[in-house]
């Protein structure tokens, strides 16, 4: 029962050019990881994320979730977007029903109002539900994304930056939030996260794995995050460990910088 | 440019309210003023056409007074409805007759239109396959069409009436397939991850996200048809507010000329102004950030 990510290798043409951005990426992802993706644009963690989500399709290499090899998108992989991805003309609730409903067919439109209120509630968002996304702030918007996601229950959650358009207080509530969500309300076991922040990469993951451009090869290190769960902001900065992992992650990716200079 | 709204802003000056806190009454004052400053410069506007007009008209005798053309049209409107006037049948007649032959034309081509541009602009093949024969067509006048439709079918009105629709016809594919070309990634990724169903992505996403375009291809194919149907009808010369103005000008009754061009202009602007409303009724809103 896990996510196994073998040999996943990805071409894009670059001004002409043809630059491998997956260069033979192996990582498996056993149930109940929160795995963090970091490192420099370019670096092809959201490409990573896409053929995980089966968005994009690699040109080698395949992704199995839990026996199954990956082919198309589907709900058991839900993806939160980083541009807050939801249909515009229709108010919060019906974003997250419409993709219950649609999503699970089989589980029937009692099922889909019942999870859509549930989720819609755990995020703090059911004064809101009738508004629709243009109504909200960004903040809003991305956590009724989240609600969506779960609402789903897929085995993986994608995050592709899921808090990188938002201001700094609201990420900061919204990643306690979201660590909340994943422990204790939802059956969604596994999470891989594409982020920027370092910072954020520690806080939630269990794992964090380093993402470099050539010449390093895709995957440069995978980090540890021995912080024990429940964790909350204070927690994590006054563990011994964090500082130590900031400081490698931090001096890993300044070497890319450098080699990408 | 300068708006209308900050032009008078600037003249009006210190007598605005304060901006931030602007009081109930002042709020109504400046409606009031923003109303009187647009029928103002329209006036303004009017006045300055108006007086070429009439200047044209004083070196070219022939050619109606603008006041000679505004007491026809008066003259006109008060028995628009009679079916028989000294001057022909009442010109809301003629004109329901162009806009039935209009109406008929674009409903058509609405039909055709919508799932042809649906179809053209959400695959890359079909475009391929259609983009060539739409843009050789797309430039032929419609008037070209109107001959083979009257070989085609030995029916003149009809005729009429297929001429609309080619006419309106190209607006509303060119802007149904470059909407349904354009429907954000998102959308699609959405319907994608979820795994929405054909009948929900249609409601949710296709037509929610083309409709902005089909309505603009609408309001244009509605304006050019409008423009085309009096061309058409002088060369039909069977009825119609475009015959009319034909007709008038062999029996040498020129003002009525005159006051039908503003009749067709005044009915282009009541079309044009519901297609614009419609189109804002159906704009996407944004999501902030």
């Amino acid at each position: 029962m896990s996510l196994e990510i073998r040999g996943i290798r990805k071409s894009f043409l670059h001004h002409g050019k043809l630059q491998e951005v997956l260069r033979g990426i192996d990582l498996s992802v056993p149930h109940g990881e929160f795995v963090s993706l970091i490192g420099h644009s370019g670096c092809g963690k959201s490409t990573l994320l896409n053929v995980v989500a089966g968005l994009t399709a690699a040109d080698g290499g395949e992704v199995v979730l839990d026996g199954a090899r990956v082919t198309e998108p589907g709900p058991d992989r839900a993806m939160v977007f980083q541009s807050y991805s939801l249909l515009p003309r229709l108010s919060l609730i019906d974003n997250v029903r419409v993709a219950a409903r649609e999503a699970r067919r089989e589980r029937g439109a009692a099922w889909a109002d019942e999870v859509s209120e549930r989720y819609l509630v755990a995020v703090g968002l059911w004064e809101h539900k009738d508004k629709r996304p243009g109504q909200v702030s960004g903040g809003m918007a991305q956590r009724a994304a989240v609600a969506r996601a779960f609402a789903v229950g897929p085995k993986v959650l994608l995050l592709d930056e899921p808090f990188g358009a938002l201001d700094a207080l609201t990420r900061a509530r919204l990643q306690i939030q979201l660590i909340e969500l994943w422990g204790n309300e939802s059956d969604t076991e596994t999470v891989l996260m594409v982020t920027h922040g370092i910072d954020e990469a520690i806080l939630l993951a269990d794992r964090v794995v380093v993402m470099a451009n050539q010449p390093f090869p895709s995957v440069r290190e995978v980090i540890e995050v021995p912080i024990p769960r429940p964790r909350d902001r204070a927690s994590v900065l006054e563990h011994p460990a964090f500082t130590a992992i900031q400081q490698r992650l931090m001096a890993i990716l300044a070497e890319d910088r450098l080699a990408a200079a | 440019m300068l708006d209308v709204e900050e032009l008078e802003a600037i003249v009006v000056g210190e007598g605005s309210p304060p901006a931030g806190d602007p009081s109930r009454s002042g709020r109504m004052a400046g409606g009031l003023r923003s109303a009187a400053s647009t029928i103002g410069w329209a006036l303004l506007g009017v006045s300055v056409v108006a007086g070429l007009w009439a200047v044209a008209s004083w070196r070219s005798p022939n050619l109606p007074t603008p006041a000679a053309s505004w007491a026809m049209l008066r003259h006109l409107l008060a028995h628009a409805f009679q079916g028989q006037t000294p001057e022909g049948r009442g010109v809301a007649l003629m004109a329901a007759t162009s806009l039935g032959r209009v109406l008929k034309g674009f409903v058509l081509a609405v039909i055709l239109g919508v799932p042809l541009g649906l179809f053209i602009g959400s695959s890359q093949r079909a475009w391929k396959a259609f983009n060539p024969i739409v843009q050789l067509l797309r430039p032929v006048s419609p008037l070209a069409w109107f001959p083979i439709f009257l070989i085609a079918t030995k029916n003149g009105p009809l005729s009429a009436v297929y001429a609309i629709f080619v006419t309106a016809l190209w607006p509303i594919v060119v802007n149904t397939a470059a909407g349904a070309s354009a429907i954000p990634r998102d959308h699609r990724n959405i319907a994608k991850v979820f795994k929405f169903g054909r009948r929900a992505y249609i409601r949710h996403v296709l037509v929610p996200d083309t409709l902005p375009s089909v309505v603009t291809g609408m309001r244009l194919s509605m304006g050019v048809a409008w423009m085309v149907i009096v061309a058409v009808e002088i060369l039909l010369g069977q009825g119609g507010i475009g015959f009319y103005v034909w007709d008038s000008y062999n029996a040498g009754s020129y003002t009525q000329i005159t006051a039908a061009v503003l009749v067709i202009g005044m009915i282009g602007v009541v079309m044009d102004q519901f297609f614009l409303r419609l189109a804002r009724a159906v704009a996407a809103p944004e999501v902030q950030s």
